[in-house]
């Protein structure tokens, strides 16, 4: 995806997200550490432009809620949480670049839930490439791309990499790597 | 809409970590915890130490949560093994590791069943047999921990070993004095351990951690109570030096930490002072000697205290006191630790 | 196989019918020689001793094959009776053996102690039953009990023929009853051999008060609680001596420069007084403690091993650097009188824990010839000092009691250790003989493997093979081991494969008394006979030593009445399995024919 593309997304994200809901009362935002967090704030922009709102915007670190500790080679850096709202009887809008496996959304609920008790909890993220290994499913997506799973897709973001951009990269290690 | 694939070239990393099983951004990887126990401080970079400082801010915002509670450490065992009396230590070890979701087994063995009864060895076999992730030892007898890590097969955490060694005790306390000294660091500052430092495991773990923060380190006490370590300030703890002295106006003038030492009665008993009385009167932290150092000065103290004898009670309690942070910072640090641990790659 | 297959069969902790060592570098400290040679052992006894010109010395040099007068130990514990878990008198002199020591000299402090003659009297049962050729002395108490209360049978003790009087394990606490052991023992010419520690400043304490105790919170083991004790016991010599001129002291591990220093200037003042310095004091500082592992004389190192090893916990403590220079510097000067192993083996389970808690001790027999072999290979101690003081030293000190003459002495029955400084050898749980595995050497290579002992005429140890009442292997960290009346038969051991262990094919016949020494694995061929045990003879050797001991040193050992032929077969047979020893080899002369 191009910069403008990304953009195009993101505002029709913003548009569903509004119309799903019929109006923004209610609404918040929370984007998933790390590139959802300028997603989230994006889109929120997008509904201030087009609705002339404000909507609250958070940050969820779901660091301590992966379940896969011993798997990963390294601990991810803890990036921090931060819920300037009271969640209880919020429509929780959870933003990511990119759904996978959804074990990230799964982790990303269990965090939520600890904060408070949401009315309902959407998800909307900028790239669905498949793969899934739990029932979870998307409210908003800006572009469905089919992937193999030797594939990694890489999100861009100004905030974070100083450039927008999807790009997806075939990892050949895997050609040698994970038997069985 | 195309995705073009990128000409860039993908970043020479272990496959592993190519397939993150859970959505994973690219590029946001940080070092890994290199270290399989944690023995003491002297075996931490500063970087290491910075690290541990910057997970345990996280465990303090889940700390602060209504339900101060996350699934890190769940289907971990943690094995907390105290052949030492100890309240906050022990208890801030286990609420740290409830609140990481791990499974926490506590066995307090008798101090009078070190010697004798089942051999340390085959106890931490038997814990390792039992299904312990993490071993937290406390031990009156200096370097049983690296005993118990020579045959534990997963992570030792030393708890606080004889007069040796007590790392989460002078990590805490490092993260005390930067969350209260202005501009968050301890470099350059005057950091004064005023007591019965020869029979201190937190005097020599916090020599290593603050000297490697680059603070002024001062160690003050009776000359009986500080016997050999002028030799060890001379040569440096990891040729960083450090100074010593039994005068406590030198130490105290312009100090910006001052952390007193509980004294014990036992010491009367080995002919290393004359009264407890004495040492209140000639070392004691009282108001008096606080307005020494300077005006912004914090008090700090490992507990447990005795006041009136190492700190008098209106110090104890007083506005530049920071002893209830250093025991609430306690809980985060432990929990940053268990967390590192729990994912090191060695 | 057949019964004339080409193996020799030394009866018995075998008299030595006929060994020739040639082209060897002998060390005699008795007449104060070294240089190429050649002995000549017949039937037990030192035939020829040939001493070479260099010019026709070939290959020998200081730094090949050493043949010396057997080691001597002042100072070494076996546990039994007691604690035979830890070590017992045959497992501790095939120990000594290993290490080269023809004679050892037990310390009292057994449970129940040597503090009288009946216990005397077990020491030597045991000693005798163990069949081994080491000679064994012992100490008695210098108190009841070793309790500093009151004085033990000294008389009677000395009637039951030890060689003198030590509480060692502790200092004798009363300095009244001190001051009666000297001169009550030095009236029978014996001496008071002390530990030298005053227990009023070493409670508790863990290590060598210093640096490394500081920095790792273990509590000081000050050396002034070593030299204290020293002025005291000189101060006490300097009046029983007037009364009693034969009273006679031994200050035994010395580890201090200040300590030292006292004995330095008593000596001068002509006060009766000994010391022996151990080999751990002389190479091995508190460092090791801390992790580091290069010896005392090298540049400090970083650290390589975990600290707090229990096995470097000992009595008295390992020193700093200029501690253990003060004792090689006394070494050299004379004022150390010997070399002394303070060989004490432990079990796992006193050893294997907490570093305060573990059992004070190194178990050192058998690396105290390396440790001073590395001090002579760096150049700091002479060799001929350093044997000096592995046996004319501590036998000056024994005088007519050590029972045998120390030298290359024609008539005399031999007793004498063959080591090859150009051959290192891992200390390791395989290599040990003793029961006590409590070293920090574990895993360390030392110089100057020991070929062979021979002690009192019979052979008392040959390299490739295992000696009888060696220590089982052990297993588990608490698994107490029965006690043992009587060394059991033992199990095939494979021993070490490795190219100073040639493969040599050897079968044995059955009517012959075998076994005590285990063999390297024999190539060959037929079941291996050398494990039945016949009690009749008990520590009987089965080996075929004389290729081996060709190809390595020149040495041949031979049995008389199958000639050379054997011999010649069994190298002829072997010989492509045999790789030529490192370093230079040695010319062949032949051995002028008996006249």
């Amino acid at each position: 995806m191009t910069a403008d593309e990304i953009r195009r997304a993101t505002v029709r994200i913003s548009h569903e997200v509004v119309e799903k809901q019929a109006g923004t009362e209610g609404l918040a935002l929370i984007g998933i550490q790390r590139r959802g967090v300028p997603l989230a704030r994006r889109i929120a922009g997008a509904i201030r432009d087009h609705e002339g709102v404000e909507l609250p915007v958070g940050a969820l670190d779901i660091t301590f809620y992966r379940d896969d500790l011993s798997l990963v080679a390294q601990q991810p850096l803890v990036k921090g949480t931060d819920l300037p709202f009271d969640l209880n009887g919020r429509t929780v809008v959870l933003v990511d670049d990119v759904l996978y496996t959804g074990r990230t959304i799964r982790a990303a609920m269990d965090a939520l839930v600890d904060f408070g008790r949401p009315h309902a909890i959407r998800l909307a993220v900028l790239v669905d490439r498949g793969h899934r290994e739990l029932p979870i499913r998307a409210d908003h997506v800006g572009k469905n791309v089919p992937t193999s799973r030797e594939e990694v897709v890489r999100v861009h973001l100004a905030e974070v990499d100083d450039e927008d951009g999807v790009d997806i990269e075939r990892t050949e290690p895997v050609l040698v790597g994970r038997a069985g | 809409m195309t995705t073009p694939v990128s000409e860039r070239q993908s970043p020479e990393t272990p496959v592993d970590e190519l397939i993150p099983s859970v959505d994973e951004a690219p590029g946001s990887r940080p070092v890994a915890w290199p270290h399989r126990h944690l023995l003491d401080v002297d075996a931490l970079t500063i970087d290491e130490i910075e690290t541990v400082m910057r997970t345990a801010d996280a465990m303090r915002q889940v700390l602060a949560r209504p339900i101060p509670k996350v699934p890190a450490l769940r289907g971990r065992s943690v094995t907390i093994l105290f052949y030492e009396a100890s309240t906050r230590t022990r208890v801030s070890f286990e609420v740290g590791a409830k609140n990481l979701s791990a499974d926490v087994v506590n066995i307090a063995a008798a101090t009078s069943s070190v010697a004798k009864g089942e051999s340390l060895v085959d106890t931490v076999r038997t814990i390792e047999a039992l299904g312990a992730d993490i071993l937290v030892i406390r031990h009156p007898v200096s370097g049983a921990p690296y005993l118990a890590a020579s045959v534990f097969g997963g992570s030792v955490v030393n708890g606080g070993d004889g007069w040796h060694a007590h790392p989460t005790q002078a990590l805490l306390d490092l993260y005390t004095m930067r969350q209260r000294l202005p501009r968050g660091s301890v470099a350059g500052r005057k950091v004064v351990i005023l007591g019965d430092v020869l029979h201190s495991r937190v005097a020599r773990s916090n020599v290593w951690a603050l000297t490697a923060a680059g603070a002024d380190v001062w160690l003050c006490g009776p000359p009986t109570l500080l016997r050999g370590f002028d030799a060890w300030a001379r040569a440096g703890a990891g040729g960083r030096r450090f100074t010593v002295t039994s005068s406590v106006v030198d130490a105290l003038r312009d100090a910006d930490v001052v952390m007193a030492l509980r004294i014990q009665k036992e010491r009367m008993t080995g002919g290393l002072l004359p009264s407890l009385r004495e040492y209140a009167t000639r070392y004691g932290l009282t108001r008096e000697r606080l307005s020494l150092a300077r005006p912004d000065a914090i008090v700090m103290h490992p507990g447990p205290m005795n006041e009136g004898v190492e700190i008098a009670p209106a110090v104890a309690t007083g506005a530049q006191s920071v002893i209830a942070d250093q025991v609430a910072n306690g809980v985060a640090i432990r929990m940053a630790l268990l967390y590192l641990l729990a994912g090191a790659r060695t | 196989m057949s019964a004339d297959s080409p193996a020799i069969a030394l009866s018995a902790g075998a008299v030595v019918a006929d060994l020739e060592i040639s082209g060897a570098w002998l060390v005699d400290p008795a007449i104060g020689r070294e240089g190429p040679g050649d002995v000549i052992v017949r039937d037990g006894v030192v035939d020829q001793v040939i001493w070479l010109d260099p010019g026709e010395a070939g290959g020998a040099r200081p730094d090949g094959v050493v043949v010396a007068p057997g080691l001597v130990d002042l100072h070494a514990h076996f546990r039994e009776p007691g604690n035979e878990d830890a070590e017992t008198i045959a497992s501790g002199l095939a120990a000594a053996a290993h290490g080269g020591f023809t004679t050892v000299c037990l310390m009292p402090n057994t449970m129940p102690p040597l503090d009288e003659p009946g216990v005397v009297g077990r020491v030597v049962a045991a000693a005798a039953a163990a069949a081994s050729p080491v000679g064994v002395r012992a100490f008695g108490c210098v108190s009841a009990g070793r309790a500093g209360e009151q004085l033990a049978a000294l008389g009677e003790l000395a009637d039951a023929g030890v060689v003198g009087f030590s509480d060692d394990g502790s200092p004798t606490r009363s300095s009244t009853v001190f001051r009666s052991a000297l001169a009550y023992a030095g009236a029978m010419g014996l001496p008071i051999v002390e530990h030298a520690e005053d227990l009023s400043m070493t409670e508790g304490a863990e290590a060598n008060e210093g640096l490394v105790a500081t920095i790792l919170g273990l509590r000081g083991w000050p050396a002034a609680a070593e030299a204290s004790a020293v002025a005291r016991d000189l101060a006490i010599l300097g009046e029983v001596v007037e009364d009693v001129p034969g009273a006679r002291l031994h200050l035994t591990h010395l580890s201090t420069r200040p300590a030292l220093d006292l004995v330095r200037r008593a000596k001068a003042a002509g006060l009766p007084v000994t010391c022996d310095v151990t080999p751990h004091h002389l190479a091995i500082t508190d460092d090791w403690i801390a992790g580091a592992r290069t010896w005392a004389w090298e540049p400090a190192c970083a650290r390589s091993a975990a600290p707090f090893d229990p096995s470097l916990r000992v009595n008295p403590p390992l020193r700093g650097r200029d501690d253990a220079r003060a004792c090689l510097e006394a070494l050299l000067d004379g004022t150390v009188d010997a070399i002394a192993t303070d060989h004490a083996p432990h079990t796992v389970v006193d050893k294997q824990v907490e570093f305060g808690l573990a059992a004070n001790g190194i178990s050192g027999i058998e690396t105290a010839l390396g440790i001073v072999l590395a001090a002579v290979e760096a150049g700091l101690l002479p060799l001929a000092r350093a044997i000096e003081a592995l046996t004319a030293g501590p036998a000056r000190l024994l005088g007519d009691r050590l029972g045998r003459r120390i030298g290359l002495v024609e008539g005399e029955p031999a007793d004498l250790v063959a080591f090859d400084r150009g051959d290192r050898w891992l200390v390791s749980d395989e290599a040990l003989v003793s029961s006590g595995r409590n070293t920090p050497l574990l895993g360390r290579e030392l110089p100057g493997r020991v070929l062979m002992t021979v002690a009192n005429g019979r052979l008392a140890y040959l390299a490739g093979s295992r000696p009888a009442g060696a220590a089982r292997r052990r297993r588990g960290s608490t698994s107490r081991q029965p006690v043992r009346a009587e060394v059991p038969p033992r199990r095939p051991q494979r021993a070490r494969a490795s190219a100073a262990f040639p493969r040599i094919s050897a079968a044995f016949p059955r009517s012959q008394n075998l076994l005590g020494v285990e063999l390297p694995p024999a190539a060959s061929s037929g079941p291996p006979a050398s494990r039945h045990r016949d009690g009749s003879t008990p520590g009987s050797a089965v080996m075929q030593p004389s290729a081996l001991m060709q190809a390595w040193t020149g040495i041949r050992l031979r049995r008389p009445n199958r000639g050379h032929g054997c011999t010649r077969g069994l190298v002829g047979r072997s010989s492509s399995a045999i790789r030529p020893r490192l370093g230079a080899p040695h010319a062949r002369r032949r051995a002028p024919s008996r006249a």
